[in-house]
């Protein structure tokens, strides 16, 4: 890794880090003291006179008056997705992509640096500061659960669920970094890095909606996010961390393998 | 002392060959012009030389070293400046030359030294500590040549430095190029024959992926069979008789007030005939002289197939 070119990146991309931590942590305190097991059952029959499958689809179907349960269904069904998918998809294709596109990459290159050590700094950014993003929510969450409801979270499979969401994400991040690598135009890096996360939520949501398409869920990776699963920990978990870390690795190897091979149009 | 040597270079990018089986040698010192239409090759050429991209086959070797050696090392003796540079527009000038630094690894303090004797040299002491985004292309030029020297390196690769710049960025970005002087070698891509004319010590010009001329500048231009003869009278009204007089020869020329302007190679053609009329005519001839050659007609002629190039 390059220490330079990491520090330029932080400098490059704070402001849009800032603002999606911002936002998950303006979700994650929210959901934290809105928990009141009476009102959650108050929320619980409101939502039931909201459509079944709208309700699946937002991932609101699992609130529960368990704490632990609570927060997975109401920050990890559809917050904890799409609020990081915005940020892999428009980081990765910044790292990269947009570098050859506008010919800055030229000045990287040019320097000795193997194209390897700089793709694998931008990856290890990528995943370092989406690690971060979880594990700041994670903490503040922690914290907060410990000072207003003292032993109610199980925090052990909380962090197990956060492990799970990072991989998953992890997964996401090497689709859009791939698709970053591959091309010279940010377009088709977009298309590829925004476009297919953004399919596969929809899958997932479509799974949900109608028990007919459930079948749809084998196509996404974020039924791997399924947090009645993950909290129920056995199998589901052993399998949703080995294959999840596997092929993240492969993403993030081929794309670094790629760039490291291809002509630039620079 | 070779600082360029191409053989039987070709790239192709699916169907098109953008070099097509080129040959290229280049003496090491001084300003090397790579000059070409749109399209001939130049930048594939570069981004070659450079490691950007990989021939698809034949060899260059840079100042001795195979540029398909993947080594980073090699890219010590390597600076280069892309058409249009990007960098972060968030940067200052010193900051960016500091970042380059960092890249290659230098000492800070080193670093220090070494940004504020370029950022001298490309005439950005006062702007220095100015956001790039803030620059003018000029001035973001100047700043990408001080960037691809930072390192010293042995060659700098320019690829259009001033193609995109007004009239005063161009000549501010020129001369800061001639200052690098005979001690470093500069390869310079270009569409633009004045500038090559202007700072080139020797230049090649290249054409659908092949080299098609290269030498020294002086000796292109001495070489060329071309360039016109400008006959000067002491009246305006001399000159048309002459005109006249070679109207009726069916001698080509220009009528411009008291001078012709006729092509050099007629002019030693019907040289007896013009004076004699001269003479027979009582007509007042001032001078009779010969315009050297540009680089234009060398360009125009060699890449429209017209003319043949000898030694006069």
């Amino acid at each position: 890794m390059n220490k330079t070119l990491f520090t330029a990146d932080l400098r490059a991309h704070w402001s849009l880090f800032l603002f999606i931590q911002l936002v998950l942590l303006l979700y994650g305190t929210i959901s934290v003291y809105m928990f009141d097991p009476e009102s959650v059952d108050a929320l619980v029959n409101m939502l039931q006179v909201l459509p079944e499958n709208m309700v699946k689809a937002m991932g609101f179907d699992n609130l529960s008056t368990d704490l632990t349960q609570y927060i997975a269904g109401y920050l990890y069904g559809f917050i904890m997705i799409i609020f990081p998918i915005i940020y892999i998809a428009i980081l990765s294709n910044n790292l990269v992509a947009k570098h050859v596109e506008r010919g800055s990459i030229v000045y990287l290159l040019t320097t000795p640096n193997s194209r390897v050590r700089i793709a694998l700094t931008q990856a290890l950014y990528l995943l370092i500061t989406l690690a971060v993003l979880i594990g700041v929510l994670t903490g503040v969450v922690l914290i907060m659960c410990a000072s207003l409801f003292p032993g109610m979270l199980d925090v052990g499979r909380f962090l197990l669920l956060n492990l799970v969401t990072f991989l998953v994400l992890a997964v996401v991040s090497g689709i859009a970094f791939f698709g970053s690598c591959a091309f010279d135009e940010t377009r088709w890096s977009t298309a590829l890095g925004a476009g297919l996360p953004g399919l596969m939520f929809i899958l997932k949501m479509i799974s949900e909606l109608n028990e007919q398409l459930a079948w749809v869920r084998y196509l996404t990776v974020f039924t791997l996010m399924d947090s009645e699963n993950v909290l129920a920990g056995g199998s589901f978990v052993t399998t949703a961390v080995i294959g999840t870390a596997a092929a993240a690795l492969l993403l993030f190897a081929g794309g670094i393998a790629l760039f490291n091979r291809r002509s630039l149009a620079v | 002392m070779i600082a360029i040597e191409c053989r039987d270079v070709v790239k192709r990018f699916k169907s098109v060959t953008a070099l097509d089986h080129m040959d290229l040698t280049v003496e090491k010192n001084g300003i090397f012009g790579l000059l070409g239409p749109n399209g001939a090759g130049k930048t594939t050429l570069i981004r070659i030389l450079t490691g950007l991209i990989t021939p698809t086959s034949g060899t260059c070797r840079v100042m001795g070293t195979d540029v398909g050696d993947t080594d980073s090392d090699h890219r010590f003796g390597i600076g280069y400046l892309s058409q249009d540079p990007k960098y972060y527009p968030w940067m200052t000038g010193r900051e960016l030359l500091f970042f380059v630094g960092r890249l290659f690894g230098m000492p800070l303090a080193d670093i220090r030294k070494r940004a504020d004797e370029l950022l001298a040299m490309a005439g950005l002491s006062q702007a220095a500590d100015r956001k790039i985004g803030g620059y003018s292309g000029g001035m973001v030029q100047r700043l990408g040549i001080a960037q691809a020297l930072f390192h010293q390196p042995e060659i700098l690769f320019l690829d259009e430095p001033v193609s995109a710049l007004d009239p005063i960025g161009r000549k501010e970005v020129l001369e800061f190029i001639a200052s690098l002087g005979e001690g470093m070698s500069v390869c310079m891509s270009t569409h633009i024959l004045a500038d090559v004319e202007r700072i080139c010590s020797s230049v090649a010009i290249m054409d659908e992926g092949k080299v098609k001329l290269v030498g020294r500048t002086e000796e292109l231009l001495a070489g060329v069979s071309g360039g016109m003869s400008l006959i000067s009278f002491a009246s305006a009204a001399d000159a048309e008789k002459m005109g006249a007089q070679l109207d009726l020869q069916g001698v080509p020329h220009v009528l411009e007030a008291d001078r012709i302007r006729i092509a050099a190679d007629l002019f030693e053609e019907h040289r007896g005939v013009i004076l004699r009329s001269a003479a027979d005519g009582k007509l007042r001839l001032s001078t009779i002289t010969r315009e050297r050659a540009d680089l234009e007609e060398v360009f125009v002629d060699l890449i429209q197939g017209g003319r043949t190039y000898g030694k006069r």
